[in-house]
């Protein structure tokens, strides 16, 4: 019944009969090109073309599809565990990009999360929150998954507290919070005591109340946070984008007012309409049934996490599964939220769909490591 | 399979549990979505529409005012304006200093103008009117710079003439608040429109407004127009051809000006003090048919201070008592008529067989005729002796009067209150119905008003002889307008005839159709005889002659031009003497009533009389 770590993948000799599992290949190839065409939707079509070339976006992010597909299927033959042995310098180098990217970074919107130089930039973030899966995932795999005794939680917060210090300096709230959410998530599948979450979540609601009593946090985050509790205090100000996402979405009504129809997001009325507020044009133009599928398909990955999850004969692969459930409910619950005056504003991606390589690519090579367990440990278990 | 698995039986319950969580977040977005796009999707359907849609309204240019030869009384000039729209600009600090240094205009004042105009965020505010070409020309260059920085055409009102006709022609302004939440108003309206305010431009607003048209566009965000989806055109207000004659209207004033300055060095006999002479009123009727010539009130205002919206200094200065309320038309304001009211007193007595046309009262300056310790006297303290009907008005006899008044008294036990009856068949009371705003209807009081107006005093709510002869001689709590006396004269004039004063000759379309002509209002009061009316003009024709006006009009062909006319001397509690006139000519046939008040200027045989004999003059082009 306990299955330790030291049985490995490797341990148990492997049958001929190939194993892949091809709801997860099918549905994130789904989720991308469903990304890519309502990308083309919100950059193709409107009056004020965000780039000169109507197709920039939509090629741009073909050709991140492409690239992030190729990660996946490489990821998928190779064998996750042997990235368990590296977690400490992972984390660490982790660490160290988060800190290059605080003092080396380039800011947009008035956020400092991005590296590079020319036309190929990244966003450290969004890769970081995939180390961060596998670097906790093999921390749990080397406390037998779980997290029984203080001393262990606490080191918990700390593997987590430094990357999420360093995301919050630059300042990237919505980032943070995915961070807290996988991290949530991962403890609690590992029995984490309900006491130390409460201990924690009242501390962490001390520290912002003094970070925002004195100052230590930007004020277009908090005015942002104000607007989430009271939209009407400001329609023209912080609380113009959630308003006019609203009207955007509500104006969608059950199906749609037609793909490339959309007035809301054509005319330019919802600012990052391609990126951050990519669900409003879903909402908008293909309404209450294009947003289901859209749901529908992460739950199909959420699903197939947890079923691997469960399946998987090593903790490490276990725990990268349950992570990785964790990122993708907690990161698409935050931006579908906050277009919907659910959660409060942040900038952070729809999995799959906004624009963007780096999301894009980390959530790919994220399904990638997934399939990768489910590779590991399919190949020798007939049907 | 299971044996295999890693996860233990704890988190295995753990994961189960999470799962159901997952579904629980995806749910709640789901009923979000419910509620957003099912439940309220039509209402957000209908936003979004008008998100998008925008009706932009097209001012109608409003119609001008001309005077009874075609000349140009109100325009419209058209003037480039730079609006702004606060919403873009606000956020821009950088680019409202630009607009500060292009427009000349303070940092702050840009800013608040904006500010205030952030109830219509996409709507455009005025920043500044009437910019020059090379000021126009600078703010196209940086049109990058200046991103909702629009230049217009805009139309403004226009007066050739200044200041003159300004009580008649009234001024414009932007609509209030309280005439927007006003029903009949707020469908037509919206707020910045510019509406009348007052005189002609307020009286035949619903004429000279025309009809706004609009554009329909689809906008973006920033408030720009991306594309125009329908226009309507405007159609411009409707012209009004007034009965005015503008070189009469000029002399007018001009005279009633000259007159009212030229008095206010003088030394007034009965005060010792200089006359204040603080403002005036002429008008000159046709009195064939009540056509309104000219009309003067002193002081005036420029109306052009309103065109571009009044600042608070002008406003201020405009309501300063200091200045005597130039914006007061005093041609329809109340006041005492005095002695012009004496025909009134007269025809009555008349009427009702008080005096006939051969008796005769002895005047000795002083009369008793309500009792010792209450005498009353003429103002000619010396007595005119025997005074019959036609010398009373020649002479302006108080006694006279004083005698009729309380006889009129005494029979308003067989015949009730007979002299307001009679003042109020000639048009004391009511207003004559000009066509122009804030018309006073006067006083004409009885024991009724008395009754009311002294509610909380008992002993003064009782009607006393006292009354009947005050009102005799046209004090009291008599009050009546330069133009109410004008009316009456007018009806002397025409020997019972009674026309309606006005401006209005007929109102054309922006294209020169005729919407409307006037319709005369004519009546006459049935229980008049005409001759008493003829006896009276012989008293009134003999006052230019031999009585109280005789010294103004020392010089003028009476024999050509026979001028009928009655001075009065008003006398207000704690102010110096009200000069007036009432006047008409020729004596027969009459051509014009022209009547002339001076507040404390004097008596009424100075200078008003000597301003309604400049003004005949002008008539009748004698030493002009």
């Amino acid at each position: 019944m306990i299955m330790t770590e030291e049985i490995s993948a490797q341990a148990i000799p492997a049958k001929r009969r190939f194993a892949y599992d091809f709801y997860t290949l099918v549905t994130v190839i789904l989720l991308s090109l469903y990304g890519c065409l309502i990308i083309y939707s919100a950059t193709g079509f409107g009056n004020i073309a965000l780039a000169v070339d109507p197709s920039y976006f939509l090629r741009r992010q073909l050709i991140f599809f492409l690239t992030g597909m190729i990660i996946f299927v490489i990821l998928s033959f190779f064998d996750y565990s042997k990235i368990k042995r590296y977690w400490i310098p992972l984390y660490l180098f982790n660490i160290v990009i988060l800190i290059f990217v605080l003092f080396l970074g380039q800011s947009i919107r008035s956020s400092t999360s991005w590296l590079g130089w020319g036309i190929f930039k990244l966003q450290p973030s969004e890769f970081a929150k995939i180390w961060i899966i596998l670097s906790y995932a093999a921390f749990l795999s080397e406390r037998k998954g779980q997290i029984s005794t203080f001393k262990d939680f606490l080191y918990s917060i700390l593997h987590f507290g430094v990357p999420i210090f360093l995301i919050i300096l630059q300042p990237d709230l919505g980032t943070a919070s995915v961070y807290i959410g996988i991290l949530l998530g991962m403890m609690f599948v590992a029995g984490v005591r309900f006491l130390f979450i409460g201990l924690a979540a009242l501390l962490g609601g001390l520290s912002i109340f003094i970070v925002v009593r004195f100052g230590f946090i930007k004020d277009y985050i908090v005015k942002r946070f104000m607007v989430f509790l009271n939209p009407n205090i400001d329609p023209f100000g912080a609380g113009y984008n959630l308003a006019q996402s609203k009207i955007a979405i509500g104006s969608g009504q059950i199906y749609g007012k037609g793909l490339f129809l959309g007035t809301q997001t054509n005319l330019n009325y919802i600012p990052e309409h391609h990126t951050d507020f990519v669900f409003s044009v879903i909402g908008e133009e293909l309404g209450l049934v294009g947003a289901m599928i859209l749901i529908a398909l992460y739950v199909v990955l959420v699903w197939r996490c947890f079923f691997v999850a469960r399946r998987s004969r090593d903790l490490f692969g276990a725990y990268i599964c349950v992570g990785v459930a964790s990122l993708l409910i907690c990161q698409s619950f935050v931006n579908i939220g906050m277009t919907i005056g659910l959660m409060p504003i942040t900038g952070i991606p729809l999995p799959f769909i906004s624009a963007g390589g780096s999301s894009l690519i980390s959530f790919l090579i994220a399904f990638g490591l997934v399939e990768s367990v489910y590779v590991r440990n399919r190949r020798n278990i007939p049907y | 399979m299971k044996e295999l698995a890693a996860l233990e039986e704890k988190s295995e319950v753990r994961l189960r549990l999470f799962s159901y969580f997952g579904i629980a977040l995806f749910l709640v977005v789901f009923l979000r979505l419910w509620y957003l796009q099912v439940m309220m999707g039509d209402d957000f359907a209908g936003i979004s529409e008008q998100n998008r849609i925008k009706t932009v309204s097209i001012r109608a240019m409003r119609g001008n005012i001309y005077d009874r030869y075609g000349n140009t009384l109100v325009a419209n000039r058209p003037s480039i304006a730079v609006t702004a729209v606060p919403a873009i600009v606000l956020k821009n600090e950088n680019e409202m200093i630009i607009l500060s240094d292009l427009l000349d205009i303070p940092f702050d004042e840009i800013k608040g103008k904006l500010e205030k105009g952030l109830v219509h965020p996409l709507d455009g505010i005025i920043l500044k009117n009437s910019i020059d070409d090379e000021t126009a020309a600078k703010i196209a260059d940086r049109k990058v710079n200046l991103p909702g920085v629009i230049i217009e055409p805009e139309i403004f009102r226009f007066y050739p003439n200044g200041s003159l006709a300004a009580h008649i022609l009234g001024y414009i302004g932007p609509i209030s608040d309280e005439q927007l939440a006003d029903p009949k108003m707020s469908g037509k309206y919206v707020s910045g429109d510019v509406i009348g305010k007052s005189g002609l431009e307020m009286y035949y607003e619903s004429y000279l407004r025309g009809q706004p048209g609009y554009y329909t566009i689809e906008v973006n965000p920033a408030g720009y127009p991306i594309r125009n989806i329908d226009k309507v055109d405007s159609i411009p207000g409707n012209n009004i051809h007034t009965t005015l004659d503008l070189d009469m209207q000029r002399y007018v004033e001009e005279r009633l000006a000259i007159g009212i300055e030229d008095i206010r060095g003088k030394i007034d006999e009965k005060t010792k003090e200089p006359f204040k002479a603080t403002g005036g009123a002429a008008v000159v009727l046709d009195a064939t048919n009540g056509e309104i010539l000219a009309m003067a009130s002193y002081p005036s205002y420029d109306p052009s201070l309103f065109v571009e919206g009044i600042s608070q200094k002008n406003w201020d200065m405009l309501n300063d008592p200091e200045n005597n309320y130039p914006l007061n038309n005093r041609v329809i304001m109340p006041y005492a008529p005095a002695s012009t009211f004496k025909v009134v007193t007269l025809l009555t007595s008349l009427m009702y067989g008080i005096i006939d046309e051969t008796g005769v009262v002895i005047c000795r300056g002083v009369w008793d005729g309500l009792g010792k310790g209450y005498e009353k006297y003429c103002w000619n303290r010396v007595g005119h002796g025997a005074v019959d009907v036609l010398r009373s008005l020649e002479q302006s006899c108080d006694i006279f009067y004083y005698t009729m008044g309380l006889e009129i008294y005494r029979k308003r036990g067989e015949e009730g209150e007979i002299l307001q009856k009679v003042a109020r068949m000639l048009g004391f009371g009511t207003p004559t119905g000009v066509d122009l705003p804030f018309e006073s209807s006067g006083r004409v009081p009885d024991l009724k008003w008395k009754k009311k107006f002294n509610k909380q005093n008992s002993q003064n709510a009782l009607w006393y002889a006292g009354d009947t002869v005050n009102i005799a001689i046209g004090q009291g709590d008599l009050l009546a307008t330069p133009l109410q006396v004008a009316e009456l004269y007018l009806q002397i004039a025409n020997r019972g005839e009674k026309f309606q004063p006005h401006f209005l000759s007929w109102i054309e379309s922006y294209d020169g159709k005729v919407v409307k002509y006037y319709e005369p209002v004519m009546n006459r009061p049935v229980d008049i005889d005409v001759n008493l009316f003829e006896t009276e003009v012989k008293g009134l024709a003999r006052v230019t002659v031999n009585g109280t006006a005789m010294e103004a009009f020392a010089g003028f062909p009476l024999d050509q031009h026979p001028v009928a006319a009655k001075t009065g001397t008003s006398e207000v509690l704690g102010k110096q003497n009200f000069s007036w006139i009432a006047s008409f000519s020729p004596v027969q046939e009459p051509k014009y009533v022209v009547v002339v008040m001076v507040e404390e200027g004097g008596s009424g045989g100075g200078v008003a009389a000597k301003i309604a004999r400049q003004i005949y003059d002008y008539l009748y082009k004698i030493n002009l």
